[in-house]
């Protein structure tokens, strides 16, 4: 079984995915999450991501271990790009090979789930008035439960 | 720096960095201190002004309220937002 881990800071692209494939595997999940042009309700050019690199990245390969593990996963891809992705790209791409497709969707899911909940990476919403004026200043913190801010 | 006391780094991200105002940090500390009481020595109040954060000893996830011991790395991370 094969784990990749990756935090990149530029685009996301695809990995090369040829067939035939080996014949154990019975399906493969390709995901893209991709930014949208809207965040909070409000209209935005980009999502500014900043990650404890360290961590992130040993909490993902301890994650997907641990999800790979319970669900005969053959083979798992994941890259996750930081700094500034605008709207319409990807950042967020994972592939997962398993022997049977309910298997592969279920380890995807629960990895995305995981990764949203516990891997220390955050992002931040870059408006679009603010992008021309200060491109390196554009990022505002996503609307946190700070009371009264 | 008196017997006892060392330095631990202290990083800070998102919310937690915009508040102190800081990202990195080398606090002095001794060992029995908790994350929280160094948290809150440094930032009176802090977690009256931001809610859900959790903390990190050396790349681990750990209660803000066992003692840092010998760790090299504190870590402040509020709710995180990947993906």
């Amino acid at each position: 079984m094969g784990i990749t881990i990756s935090l990149i800071d530029r685009p996301i692209e695809r990995p090369c995915l040829a067939f035939p494939l080996e014949g154990s595997s019975g399906a493969v999940v390709e995901f893209f999450g991709v930014v949208r042009g809207r965040e909070g309700g409000k209209p935005i050019t980009a999502l500014a991501y900043e990650a404890y690199r360290e961590m992130a990245k040993k909490e993902l390969e301890r994650i997907a271990e641990e999800v790979a593990e319970r669900g005969l996963c053959h083979e798992l891809v994941l890259i996750h790009r930081l700094g500034t992705v605008p709207v319409g790209e990807p950042s967020l791409y994972l592939q997962v090979k398993a022997e049977r497709r309910g298997t592969a969707f279920r380890i995807a899911e629960e990895l995305i789930q995981r990764l949203k909940a516990d891997v220390p990476i955050w992002k931040a919403a870059v408006a679009s008035s603010l992008l021309e004026a200060f491109p390196e200043t554009a990022a505002k913190p996503m609307p946190s439960p700070v009371e009264g801010s | 720096m008196s017997s006892g006391e060392r330095t631990i780094r202290l990083l800070l991200f998102a919310q937690a960095r915009e508040l102190l105002g800081f990202r990195e940090r080398l606090v002095l500390v001794r060992p029995e201190e908790t994350p929280r009481e160094i948290l809150e020595r440094l930032s009176p109040g802090f977690f009256e002004k931001l809610f859900g954060v959790r903390v990190s000893l050396d790349l681990e996830y750990c209660s803000w309220d066992n003692p840092v011991g010998e760790a090299d790395e504190m870590a402040v991370l509020p709710p995180v937002s990947g993906g």
